[in-house]
């Protein structure tokens, strides 16, 4: 066909052009995870043409023109990943991106930044630093040294240089490892296409993660081994395999041991294809060694690690007692439905196919097609090694499975070239290389050939799609909507950043969990001025922050780094999360922003963030408080109090009292909670409510506390004394129930069967306009608490005005929590419940309960 | 016009691997320096990221070239070229790594002065290797020429 070419190249530029429009316009900023309904339709079509191309011998485009289409398809595969996961996932890679952003910002590990770890200095060991420093160097070292190269953000680099590195290399590599083996052109271009975009590695081709640069160091080493093993080449390549084992290795170090442990296997198959007779059981017998070492390196290095290193892996026969027989024959395999099992093992079972049908060659290929036999034997008996044996094994022995195609995937790359031959054609019946094209060649292709070859092509290209499809839901939709990085966290830490740039105020952000990745990924890990606190500790202070809707976990957070500014990011995904359905992310930010300032509130929908920040003093506050009436023996007075705080919702008001023995003080303001007196009196009685009587030494100088949100000062109603009022009403299985009090703290005690509750009750005298409920308490790790407000209670639960969202735990420590409420509603009853989670005597201690109009 | 243009590409993958001069080897190494110094004066980010690529391009196609001389001598050109630009990135990744690991132990910053050190390394490593290959391959064909010439005398 004389414009065969020339269609060929516009369909496949259309195609491609097809899927870039498709992929960016899927590109979006909602929660949920959108595909372009016409994505996957021209990716099968641009697919199914690069795979009749590729199987149509000589025609229309040389090896070179289709292994150039090749490395562009597959970088349009790695590059759809890129887009439609854009800005990037959370977890691992954020991780390593963080890591690379402290490498590129300070140009040091980040470890060597913390002044506060002292992890680094408990490792005394040169073997051990030199463990803890060399973990995934190769990659850092590579993208920072191009992102300071090329002038542009690490952030770029990290997102597109593997997926760049493996799109267009791995299909060359493959070509190339393919033509050791076999002579033909259209093997190797197979080959190359399927390694470099089979659904096994499409799903880490793109991410960039130390492992995957191991992938493709080990990939670089098969094809530098082939080429040893095949070839006269002897010391340059002998450099070339060494290298590349050492960059396996400063990868990740599974790639990296089994890169080393082949080279000896290489030494091996090269020395048993070239032995004389004298020494073949030599050669033999070093060959058995060396596949022995290679099967069993990774699971005793797995064991032996925990010498440098604090690991758990260990060796037991339990293991594979506990399978059962699916598990035992077809391990992960067992677990995965018909579509997921074809799509990971349709190619390696093509490839035993072909490992048993062409398992000899000619005598330049013998030797590389016994070496890439011998290692799918020995990775295959390794990972079964240790899906029987061993227990909590490292590296991710699942990973194994990604090193396998670069091994078998040119002996299915032969089965399907040979399916794929007219058997009638001069080509099927030699295996040389193909010859040359060009216009006045003339090949036999007859209606037979053309029918295999698109139906091996629809079936290949439905197998490479449905690798994209499979790939992107387990890395996307399983795990929406923070799995993502979402743009609306970046956006946030972009802000947060600004702020500082401008002001240089050291700070440290609490945040949900996309946002601290977002931070760790754009301003790098242990960034000391700039620090996004990571996992549990962020996760503690986050939560206890919108449990209590306080400031008081951030003053501790700013503690961390002696941080200035304390900024909190509430993504509105975390409330349900992190504190379940029942909470509510508008009342949750309404309260809070009553307490820190409300810096912006950006996107909308699930991955709406709002930014509160909250500027730490290096001081508390103080000054001259109101007065109060005090009776110093007979002589009454009005005497001013002083008040220091930090943040205006805890605030602490005290009155220096002295020369008298007995004094009586009342009449404070009705938002102020009575707390303590210090040094003790000799007696005191107390109804916090109203009034404290003391008797004490004239020598000596007392104080008086309390303890006050003024951010509340409108009080419609308190109990601070808990000395009237309260009947209990529920329930009848408790063995023990009390409710007593010292006229300041009231002690609800219960114990009885697990998740028994006690229940009182108080009548309230018909609030109205009522806002905010506080309530200040503190309780033992086996109780729970839920407070409960009736307008009605004759009407059910219609006539429940307010309720806490849950069962809730309190703080070991006096903790204030508050609730927004609706104003409507005119109160008539309290109910205070109480919890024991295990059975066994519970105390929860209730400071005080005011409701705010 | 297809046959000059390819004469052409030619031309520069062996001007650059033969590097008689060593004009090759002075270009990566300015390169090297206009990398560093255009990441440190140029304060626009686009025209930073232009210059780093331009200066990128240089460098990596030069050591390519070389590096796919020494090791893949027997390959054709563009295999050449594809795989010494594979053995130069291993050599980055392996100069970064080696400062990384280092800093572990000494006080060592993986900055841009480290980095333009490495490549500077790199290259004069690689163009001494190079220049080796050159005068050995030449050497070869002298006692080649000179063994046929006996034959023939």
């Amino acid at each position: 066909m004389r414009y065969e070419r020339l269609i060929s190249c516009i369909a496949f530029i259309g195609l491609f052009s097809g899927v870039v429009a498709a992929a960016f316009l899927s590109v979006s900023e909602t929660s949920y995870f959108v595909v372009h309904p016409l994505l996957w339709p021209i990716f099968f079509a641009l697919s199914l043409l690069v795979l009749v191309i590729t199987l149509r011998r000589n025609k229309p485009f040389s090896a070179s023109v289709k292994l150039f289409m090749i490395s562009a398809y597959s970088f349009l595969g790695n590059i759809i990943h890129v887009a439609l996961l854009f800005p990037g996932l959370t977890g691992d890679l954020a991780f390593h991106l963080g890591v690379e952003r402290t490498w590129d910002i300070f140009g040091t590990h980040y470890m060597l930044l913390w002044p506060l770890d002292t992890y680094v200095s408990q490792i005394q060991g040169v073997v051990n630093r030199l463990y803890i420093f060399q973990r995934g160097t190769a990659q850092y070292g590579m993208v920072v040294t191009l992102a300071k190269m090329l002038n542009v953000d690490v952030f770029w680099i990290n997102a597109l240089l593997i997926g760049t590195l493996w799109s267009v290399f791995v299909p060359i590599i493959a070509f190339k490892v393919s033509k050791s083996i076999d002579k033909s052109d259209r093997t190797g271009l197979l080959a190359g296409l399927l390694v470099a975009n089979l659904p096994i590695l499409v799903l880490y081709s793109w991410k960039s993660a130390p492992n995957v640069f191991g992938f493709f160091f080990f990939c670089l080493g098969i094809y530098f081994m082939l080429k040893f093993i095949s070839g006269n080449s002897g010391r340059r390549t002998t450099f070339l395999m060494l290298l590349t084992s050492i960059l396996a290795m400063l990868s990740h170090p599974m790639t990296g041991i089994l890169s080393f442990v082949l080279i000896p296997l290489a030494f091996g198959v090269r020395r048993y294809y070239r032995r004389n007779t004298s020494s073949s059981n030599i050669a033999l017998i070093f060959l058995c060694i060396c596949f022995l070492i290679v099967a069993f390196s990774l699971p005793i290095a797995s064991i032996l690690l925990q010498v440098v290193y604090p690991t758990y892996s260990e060796f037991s026969l339990q293991k594979i007692f506990s399978l059962d027989i699916y598990h035992v024959v077809f391990a992960e395999y067992a677990d995965y439905d018909t579509v997921a099992a074809l799509t990971y093992g349709a190619a390696t079972i093509l490839s035993i196919v072909g490992m048993v049908a062409f398992k000899k060659g000619d005598d330049n290929e013998k030797a590389p097609r016994l070496f890439l036999i011998i290692v799918f034997s020995a990775l295959f008996l390794q990972h079964r090694i240790f899906y029987y044996f061993i227990e909590e094994p490292l590296f991710g022995a699942h990973r194994l499975y990604a090193l396998l195609p670069i091994v078998t995937i040119p002996f299915a790359a032969m089965v399907i070239d040979r399916l794929a031959q007219n058997p009638r054609s001069p080509e099927a019946s030699t295996d040389q290389p193909d010859p040359p094209s060009g216009p006045k060649l003339r090949v036999n292709f007859t209606t037979r050939e053309a029918l295999a070859i698109i139906f091996l092509g629809i079936a290949v290209s439905g197998l490479l799609v449905q690798g994209h499809i499979s790939s992107l839901e387990a890395d996307a939709a399983d795990r929406e909507p923070f799995g993502i990085v979402s743009p609306y966290s970046t956006e946030v830490v972009a802000l947060i950043h600004e702020e500082f740039l401008r002001n240089r105020a050291r700070y440290v952000v609490v945040s949900d969990m996309v946002t601290e990745y977002a931070g760790l990924m754009f301003r790098g890990r242990s960034n000391i001025d700039e620090l996004y606190l990571e996992t549990q500790l962020n996760r503690q202070f986050y939560t206890q922050t919108l449990e209590k809707r306080s400031s008081e976990s951030l003053l501790e957070a700013s503690s961390v780094n002696n941080a200035s500014m304390v900024y909190l990011t509430v993504a509105r995904y975390s409330i349900r999360m992190y504190l379940g359905p029942l909470f509510s992310y508008e009342d949750i930010t309404t309260s809070l922003g009553q307490t820190l300032e409300n810096v912006a509130q950006i996107g909308d929908g699930e991955r709406e963030v709002t930014v509160f920040r909250l500027t730490v003093a290096r001081k508390p506050y103080s000054g001259i408080g109101p007065a109060v009436n005090v009776q110093a023996d007979s002589a009454q007075s009005q005497l001013n109090t002083t008040y220091s705080y930090m943040t205006l919702d805890s605030v602490e008001y005290a009155l220096s009292l002295s020369g008298a023995t007995a004094y009586s003080i009342r009449e404070w303001p009705n938002y102020w909670s009575y707390e303590s007196i210090s040094p003790s009196p000799s007696s005191v009685l107390v109804n916090a409510d109203e009034w404290v009587n003391f008797t004490g030494s004239v020598d000596i100088n007392y104080t008086v506390r309390w303890k006050a949100s003024d951010l509340y000062q409108n009080v419609v109603w308190k109990d601070d004394s808990f000395m009237q009022g309260w009947t209990f009403t529920g329930r009848t299985t408790l063995s023990s129930h009390s409710f007593i009090t010292d006229g300041d703290v009231g002690n609800l005690s219960l114990s009885g069967k697990i998740n028994d509750w006690a229940n009182y009750q108080k009548t309230l005298p018909s609030l109205t306009g009522c806002t905010r409920l506080m309530i200040r308490l503190k309780g033992g790790s086996n109780t729970r608490f839920l407070v409960q407000l009736w307008e009605d209670i004759g009407m059910g639960w219609e006539g429940r005005a307010f309720t806490t969202p849950t069962w809730l735990k309190p703080t070991t420590d006096y903790t204030t929590y508050v609730y927004p409420m609706t104003g409507n509603a005119t109160l008539t009853l309290a109910w205070l419940s109480v919890m024991t989670t295990d059975g066994a005597p519970a105390t929860i201690y209730f400071d005080y309960m005011m409701i705010v109009g | 016009m297809q046959t000059a243009v390819r004469a052409m590409r030619f031309d520069i993958e062996g001007k650059i691997a033969n590097d008689a001069r060593g004009y090759a080897t002075v270009f990566a190494i300015c390169s090297v320096f206009a990398m560093f110094l255009s990441s440190t004066w140029l304060s626009s980010p686009s025209t930073r990221a232009l210059a780093g690529g331009l200066f990128t391009f240089v460098y990596l196609m030069i050591n390519s070239v070389f590096l796919g001389r020494i090791f893949f001598y027997d390959e054709t050109r563009g295999f050449r070229v594809a795989f010494g630009f594979l053995v130069l990135t291993m050599f980055m990744a392996l100069g970064g790594a080696c400062i990384i690991i280092a800093s572990g132990f000494f006080p060592i910053q993986f900055d841009l002065r480290a980095i333009a050190f490495v490549l500077a390394v790199i290259t004069i490593g690689t163009s001494i290797s190079n220049h080796l290959q050159i005068r050995r391959t030449a050497k070869s064909k002298t006692e080649t020429k000179a063994n046929s010439e006996q034959g023939e005398s």
